[in-house]
């Protein structure tokens, strides 16, 4: 069975990339599928559509999930997984560049795990991103989706 | 009784006129002479009390009139009336002195008076009662019945005389003429006598009975020797002295005690009546007392007596002086009270049981729009529109049952004043008791249309002016949304570029880094170095806005531990310029809001840290002090120092003294400190000079009492 993949729901393509470099250089076996918008991210976690197939699609270990997002914002996202029976304990890491009290408030309120900020400096964000990686899939123990 | 003894008269001249047939006409003579004179003495007599009536009369109907008008008691019109009566019945008689037309004068003027009193204007009643014409009028009714008097009395003893005479001749000759006949002459004589003495028993008792009983002082005393003849019991009271007392007293020892009488010394030589003198007498406690005194002398069986009575006015005359000035006053107060309910901006009016006006001023009587005349006696249904009747009438009807008046009632409605305007009125109802019973009801009406008006066009305006205020309110909070909106959305927007550069930055030396030049490397940092600071200008333009605009709730924070967490803030910073920092705990509380202090005392100790001469280490001061109700907190540092001209520009957003490339800055720090601190009701300042290094201050409020 292949290892459990990281969502990460990010619209912006250069951030993704350092992202997914920070868990290269990190050494993060678990496979990273970046998607681009809040309605993919519901697509993917519900299996429908083109991500009908668990077996290709499998739920994550986590979700890194971005709040300002096309279609459908980050808190959306959120707040539909808090709503499914099989994501009610799906781990979900808010990463995103605002700082905002009311977003950092809300997202807690709605079950966000953990909030990140990303930092505007290239390097910073790729330690933010690795070390969330990190301690997400291997420090952090997750308990099983279904009831 | 009286016709037995005319029937005894007339036998007897049936047995004299036998007797004269013999004796002659000398006889009958004497007989008819003796009938003639018996007849004037009777005739005298009943003038001499007629006279005495009509004086009596005259004097009571004058007499009370005057203490009517002094008084006001009805007992004295009472009395005057029937002395009126009595007065006019004795005038008709004939033989009165007086004449109809005399007497009718008289009591159209008493009358007069009596009316005067009868509404109340007693000084006019009073002074017409005492006016020297009325005084001169009685002075000429007395003098006429006193002439008469003296006429009657001279007649009477004239006539006396002549019958004692013809009765002596009568008798004489009677004695002579015949035995028998003496003997019915002697019938005759006895039976007159005794029925003259019956009589004037019967008066003596009477008069006796009178002066006993009355307060009047009355006293007959001889005028010669003068002993007491009689003196009644209030004489006595008069002087303060008892009957005892008073008998052992003499006539003079007597005068000696009153002011002086002018007709006294005649009237002990001559029968006369002395007018009504006003005496003062002394009563044995010293107290003085004021009398009319009334003096008559007269002949009686050959003694001359004086005979005195008074009548005692000291306390009629203290009332009465007290009562004109009572009246007067009350007149006074009276004609204001009747000037205020007339005049009164107030509409007043009394309606009785039955809901009748009774009186209504002006003013009440405009507000319902009828005259005052269309008021009176009618009811409130009768003056008032029906509909507003409807509502008032059960308010009156209460005050009636419960006796509990209804104040400062707010009405409103239309009256016939102005039909189509809705008024309205501040109307209190009071009921009226007089002895027990509820008369009426007392009504004050204070119209209040205007006002009302005035309060509901200010009420309009109220309701307009906060409708304005919410529109202004909405359309603000709308654009201030609108604007966090924008803030929130620039910062992402313009943070998200930012890190791609450095991103990208990061790729290319991470990628190509081998391939790239030191001069290539050295862009490559200056890249990410401007970028750097471009992240810095958009934190700190999101912490301006936030303390420019948002709400910062203040609360007691105690300023050691905000100072701590701002150091704690700035640790890198201090690190790298090996700042030598000094804080000093101050134990203050302040108001204020926890993040947007901290960031203020951060933004100073940063600033401290940073402009310093270039190659020396920041000695910077952090302390505080409690001033006035308020804590000053003071950030000093041995700067560079700030020209005092710059002092008021450097705390203005986007204002920089130096350069990028010497001191890195955004020129919003200080900016946000001002904003900040004054948001929290702070001051912010600068005591600074070129060279001598900074203090900047915050004077914050504290909860704390001085």
């Amino acid at each position: 069975m292949q290892s459990t993949p990281v969502l990460l729901v990010e619209d912006d393509a250069i951030d993704a990339e350092a992202i997914a470099r920070a868990f290269r250089r990190a050494n993060i076996e678990h496979p990273l599928v970046a998607l681009k918008d809040g309605e993919s991210a519901v697509a993917y976690l519900a299996g429908h559509g083109e991500f009908g197939d668990r077996g290709r699609h499998p739920l994550p270990a986590f979700v890194l999930l971005d709040l300002r997002l096309p279609r459908m914002s980050g808190l959306e996202v959120l707040q539909w997984v808090r709503g499914q029976p099989g994501l009610r304990r799906l781990p979900i890491v808010v990463l995103t560049s605002s700082a905002e009290r009311r977003d950092l408030v809300a997202a807690y309120e709605i079950g966000a795990n953990s909030y990140l900020c990303k930092p505007v400096e290239g390097a910073a964000l790729q330690a933010v991103a690795a070390n969330a990686g990190r301690y997400w899939l291997t420090t952090n123990r997750p308990a099983d989706l279904e009831p | 009784m009286r016709a037995g003894g005319r029937a005894t008269e007339r036998a007897t001249l049936v047995a004299l006129s036998a007797i004269s047939a013999a004796c002659g006409g000398l006889v009958l003579y004497q007989i008819v002479e003796l009938r003639r004179a018996g007849a004037a003495v009777g005739t005298a007599r009943e003038r001499l009390a007629l006279l005495g009536d009509l004086r009596i009369a005259y004097d009571a109907a004058e007499t009370n009139q005057r203490a009517y008008a002094v008084t006001g008691a009805v007992e004295h019109r009472d009395a005057q009336r029937r002395a009126a009566a009595e007065l006019r019945a004795f005038a008709a008689a004939p033989g009165s002195p007086l004449s109809m037309q005399q007497v009718e004068a008289a009591l159209a003027h008493f009358a007069g008076t009596i009316a005067l009193r009868d509404r109340d204007d007693a000084a006019v009643a009073v002074a017409q009662a005492f006016s020297p014409e009325r005084r001169a009028a009685t002075r000429d009714v007395h003098d006429r019945l006193r002439a008469a008097n003296a006429a009657a009395d001279a007649e009477l003893l004239r006539t006396q005389a002549r019958a004692r005479r013809a009765e002596r001749v009568g008798i004489a000759i009677l004695l002579l003429a015949a035995g028998a006949a003496a003997a019915s002459l002697a019938l005759v004589r006895w039976s007159r006598g005794r029925r003259a003495d019956e009589e004037s028993d019967a008066v003596a008792a009477a008069y006796r009975q009178l002066f006993e009983q009355t307060d009047l002082p009355f006293v007959v005393v001889d005028a010669v020797t003068d002993d007491w003849v009689y003196f009644n019991a209030a004489v006595g009271r008069s002087f303060g002295l008892s009957t005892d007392e008073f008998r052992r007293l003499k006539f003079r020892e007597l005068l000696a005690r009153t002011s002086s009488h002018p007709q006294i010394e005649a009237l002990r030589t001559e029968p006369g009546v002395a007018p009504p003198v006003p005496i003062v007498i002394r009563a044995q406690d010293g107290a003085l007392r004021r009398v009319i005194s009334y003096v008559v002398s007269l002949r009686h069986h050959g003694r001359m007596l004086l005979v005195a009575f008074g009548q005692d006015v000291t306390e009629l005359e203290t009332q009465g002086r007290a009562l004109l000035a009572a009246q007067a006053d009350a007149a006074g107060v009276s004609a204001e009270l009747a000037s205020i309910y007339v005049e009164a901006p107030v509409g007043l009016g009394f309606v009785d049981a039955e809901l009748r006006f009774r009186a209504v001023n002006a003013e009440l009587a405009a507000i319902n729009g009828l005259p005052i005349e269309a008021h009176l006696g009618r009811t409130l249904e009768e003056t008032l529109p029906p509909e507003l009747a409807l509502r008032i009438v059960p308010l009156y009807r209460r005050v009636l049952d419960t006796g509990e008046p209804l104040r400062a009632l707010e009405l409103h409605g239309r009256t016939r004043a102005d039909p189509d305007r809705e008024r309205w009125w501040l109307a209190s109802y009071v009921p009226v008791e007089i002895a027990g019973r509820r008369v009426g009801v007392n009504i004050v009406v204070v119209e209040i249309t205007a006002r009302k008006e005035a309060e509901a066009r200010l009420q309009e305006l109220n309701a307009e002016l906060e409708r304005r205020v919410e529109e202004r309110t909405r359309a603000l909070s709308d654009s201030n949304a609108q604007l966090e909106m924008y803030t929130y959305s620039m910062a992402h927007d313009l943070r998200a570029p930012l890190r791609n550069v450095h991103s990208l930055a990061e790729f290319l030396v991470e990628d190509h880094g081998a391939e790239l030049s030191p001069g290539a490397r050295e862009y490559v940092r200056r890249i990410v170095a401007a970028a750097g600071r471009m992240n810095v200008l958009i934190h700190e333009l999101l912490v301006y806005a936030r303390v420019t605009r948002e709400a910062l709730p203040a609360v007691p924070l105690p300023l050691d531990g905000v100072v701590r967490d701002a150091i704690r803030s700035l640790q890198a910073l201090c690190e790298r310029s090996g700042a030598d920092l000094v804080v000093e705990p101050t134990g203050a509380t302040v108001l204020a809001h926890r993040e947007t202090l901290a960031t203020a005392i951060a933004n100073l100790v940063a600033n401290a840290c940073t402009y310093v001469a270039p190659g020396t280490v920041p000695r910077v001061r952090v302390r505080g002090r409690r001033a006035g109700g308020r804590v000053r907190l003071e950030v000093a540092d041995s700067g560079l120092g700030i020209d005092p001209a710059q002092h008021e520009r450097i705390f203005r957003a986007f204002e920089r003294l130096h350069g990028q490339d010497h001191y890195p800055g955004t020129g919003l720090g200080l900016a946000i400190v001002r904003a900040g601190v004054e948001r929290m009701g702070g001051t912010v300042g600068v005591e600074s000079e070129p060279g001598t290094g900074s203090v900047f201050w915050l004077d914050l409020p504290s909860p704390e009492p001085e």
